[in-house]
């Protein structure tokens, strides 16, 4: 037999014209390469457009003034150069892809300079961590070095005490190599988080398909629709990772993998590749709560169809048993303290889907456009699957439509926070990317007018794409006066209580088992009714049993008064309004002062009691 | 056909498993070096980030039959990844759970399952098996790892692939076979 055609090698010889020439052939880039001929005008593009779209890039992030951020974040900060780079960038791989004889090396050259577009621009541009979320999780792993291990007066970040993984590994770390902390690596998470991801995608979507154009154009896809911005330095990033990894072990071994050669060995698992995928179940199922159910989920689905029960079934049923291992021993203060509460989302079904979807009557007017266009967005990406799932009969054969599925019983059952719709949307965003792309690039007789006509589409993605991964930076970016203030309140007196009217405080949380925090934006609805009416009549209650000994630290910030406008979940004004009436109040004094940030020390004349 | 190999070459997979069972007690070593140092930052970086996980990708490789093109190197890759830090986490956790952790120990700890994992011989299973039988040329388990043994040679006659299939019924078994 002749030489196997290998379809990620990028080196196989074309198909027949229908004249029956080879369609390559000395034209082929290695081959012209070899003979010295010119590349072909395509090829030439391909590999033009690359380079100058990432330079272009790097060049356009040169005086980006940050401060003018409000409605839409980035996205009105940043030049026209930026937009010009990613456009060429976005038709440099529309390019690549009309041609079969594109190298491998340059489609991934393009995805991960997608990845590094979106998501490093902000590592570049932003002069600290970004996102309040990930440096309360920095603060977590310091806690767990300081306490080693388990943290002692987490307050309601006891949760984390309960799924540590991601923590330890990072504490164990910062202690082997003797760094000092997190920080230093946190921020470049997103840009490194996605880039690996890119490797298991490969492998799930070469499960399904020899096609090396299509498998590239899903990475893309899934590049391009992947907004929900739970990639920065967070468990649930690193559980994701898992959780693809181990999907593309399990659709490898699947009856219908095309990694499975006609006549190979039986289906089933070896005990060293079982023993890997049940070791991986077991680190996502101690270091997140949401990913071992969306982990059980997706096996459940995958293992509906009869002929794939002997490959998934052994997984599935490791999964469920670990978990409840883990959810009936170190997890159980939680899981036993909320059942009543999932128990009873169980029957609130269009509650629980439609949570995330409210509270945006008094966001900021740029936030419901952005609001607005991250949910057109997941649903065209859905309802285009649904169109592949329909007109492209060969994905049916495969687990792709499965997996597109598998979040939905979990979508019903729990809000999780108003988040769960878009939780289900990332966990389902993988599988239909691959669908997507296989209802856009069928590859007919005209790739090239294909990709023309696909291209416009692709770059409507990426702008979707870039209003919901980019439009909240104005509350996600911290500048360095900012961490100075939370630097300088933590800093103060164990036992001081720490108030804060939003999350956006860089650093608020360092120090958690030693500081009592009261963030007012969470407090219960008559709180923050009483905060919008009065913003000082509001947070007094909160103040009642400081003490000299014990005072309390409040601290206003330019983020927490971002966060108000865009987000609309107290006025917009609060922040204002709060600092306006604590200048003028008796007992509060300023401690700290900048540009950015102010921090008032109050202690009660008649506290005295523990609140 | 060129059957592409699973794993390193004959000529180097001794060596290499010899470097990663060592690897894990030279990060050992390299964690006394004061804190700040590059030098130890790099090596315990490295062997966390891949040596467990390259080593325990030996025992996860898939059965004989299954593996063409660069997929199989992908794989390796991202299981030399994925599978240290759980590897990592694995072990860190019930130390630290237990009140008992220390660098050392957790350090330690990883080195030594590392370099069982890359010293001790991979069981055959019932399907690794019965590929050797029917192509004794190609057991992924055992050919890559044992110096004794020839890799086969390039273009020697192996697996009959997809495209086999595609002849034979006159479709592509699978959408991409076309491309």
């Amino acid at each position: 037999m002749g030489r196997y055609p290998t379809q990620t090698s990028g080196h196989r010889t074309g198909p027949r014209t229908k004249a029956g020439a080879r369609r390559s052939g000395p034209s082929d880039p290695p081959t012209a390469r070899r003979l010295g001929r010119p590349y072909p005008t395509r090829q030439v593009w391909v590999r033009v457009a690359l380079p100058v779209s990432l330079g272009l890039w790097l060049a356009s992030l040169r005086g980006v003034d940050l401060s003018r951020m409000k409605d839409l974040g980035l996205l009105q900060v940043l030049p026209v150069v930026f937009w010009v780079a990613l456009g060429l960038l976005a038709l440099g791989f529309s390019t690549a892809l009309s041609d079969r004889r594109t190298p491998n090396g340059w489609f991934a050259g393009y995805v991960l300079g997608l990845i590094a577009v979106i998501h490093a621009t902000p590592s570049l541009l932003y002069p600290t961590l970004r996102y309040g979320w990930a440096w309360k999780h920095v603060a977590i792993v310091d806690a767990v070095i300081r306490n080693g291990g388990t943290v002692p007066n987490a307050g309601k970040l006891e949760l984390y005490n309960q799924w540590p993984g991601f923590f330890q590994l990072n504490a164990f770390f910062l202690q082997a190599t003797g760094l000092d902390s997190a920080l230093g690596y946190a921020a470049w998470t997103p840009p490194v988080f996605n880039a690996l991801l890119l490797a298991p995608l490969l492998l799930v979507y070469r499960a399904v398909t020899r096609d090396r154009r299509l498998i590239w154009a899903a990475a893309w896809i899934y590049y391009s629709c992947s907004w929900v911005g739970q990639d920065y330095f967070a468990p649930q990033a690193f559980a994701f990772l898992l959780f693809v990894t181990l999907i593309a072990l399990v659709m490898a071994q699947l009856p219908s993998s095309a990694r499975r050669l006609p006549a190979a060995t039986p289906i089933g698992w070896t005990v060293g590749r079982l023993a890997v995928v049940l070791l991986i179940e077991g680190v996502i199922i101690c270091s997140h709560p949401l990913t071992p159910l969306m982990m059980i989920s997706a096996l459940v689905a995958l293992s509906l169809p009869r002929r794939n029960r002997r490959v998934v079934l052994p997984v599935a049923a490791g999964a469920v048993l670990l978990t409840a291992v883990w959810d009936t021993t170190v997890a159980r203060p939680y899981v036993s303290a909320n059942l009543p509460q999932f128990l009873g989302a169980l029957v609130q079904p269009d509650a629980n889907v439609v949570s995330g979807l409210a509270q945006l009557g008094t966001a900021a007017p740029g936030q419901v456009e952005v609001s607005w266009v991250d949910r057109g967005l997941s649903a065209a990406v859905l309802l285009l699957a649904a169109v592949a799932f329909l007109s492209r009969r060969w994905t049916r054969r495969t687990g792709l439509p499965l997996l597109v599925l598998a979040p939905l019983p979990l979508l019903v059952a729990n809000a999780y926070g108003g988040e769960m719709i878009f939780r289900a949307y990332l966990f389902a965003l993988p599988a239909a990317a691959l669908l997507v792309a296989a209802l856009f690039f069928p590859w007919d007789r005209r790739p090239l007018l294909r990709v023309l006509a696909v291209t416009p589409v692709l770059l409507a993605l990426l702008g979707g794409l870039l209003f919901g991964y980019y439009g909240k930076e104005a509350a996600n970016y911290f500048t360095k006066d900012e961490v100075s203030a939370g630097r300088f309140v933590t800093s103060t007196r164990p036992g001081s209580l720490i108030v804060s009217v939003t999350s956006a405080v860089p650093g608020l949380d360092a120090y958690y088992d030693k500081h009592p925090h009261v963030q007012l934006d969470e407090q219960e609805l008559g709180d923050r009714q009483r905060l919008a009416r009065n913003p000082l009549a509001g947070v007094e209650p909160f103040l009642a049993h400081t003490t000299a000994a014990k005072p309390a630290y409040i601290v206003l910030s330019r983020a927490q008064a971002a966060e108000c406008y865009l987000n609309g979940t107290l006025p917009a004004d609060t922040v204002q309004r709060l600092e306006s009436q604590i200048t003028k109040a008796p007992g509060y004094t300023t401690v700290f002062r900048n540009k950015d940030a102010v921090v008032y020390r109050y202690e009660n004349p008649g506290g005295g009691g523990e609140r | 056909m060129t059957l592409l190999r699973t794993g390193p070459s004959p000529r180097w997979a001794l060596p290499l498993r010899c470097g990663l069972a060592l690897s894990g007690w030279l990060a050992v070593a390299a964690s006394g070096l004061p804190a700040g140092s590059v030098l130890r930052a790099l090596v315990v970086t490295l062997f966390l980030l891949v040596c467990p996980g390259l080593a325990a990708s030996r025992w996860a490789r898939p059965p004989a039959g299954r593996e063409t093109g660069r997929t199989p190197m992908l794989e390796t890759a991202v299981l030399s990844l994925v599978v240290s830090l759980a590897l990592a986490v694995v072990v860190v956790v019930p130390f630290y759970l237990g009140g008992v952790f220390t660098t050392l120990r957790a350090l330690a700890t990883l080195a030594f399952v590392t370099s069982a994992l890359a010293l001790l011989p991979v069981p055959r299973g019932p399907g690794r098996a019965r590929a050797s039988r029917r192509n004794p040329a190609h057991d992924p388990s055992v050919p890559s790892a044992d110096p004794s043994r020839p890799a086969p040679p390039e273009g020697a006659p192996s697996d009959p692939g997809p495209s086999s299939d595609s002849r034979a019924t006159g479709r592509p078994a699978h959408p991409g076979d076309r491309r």
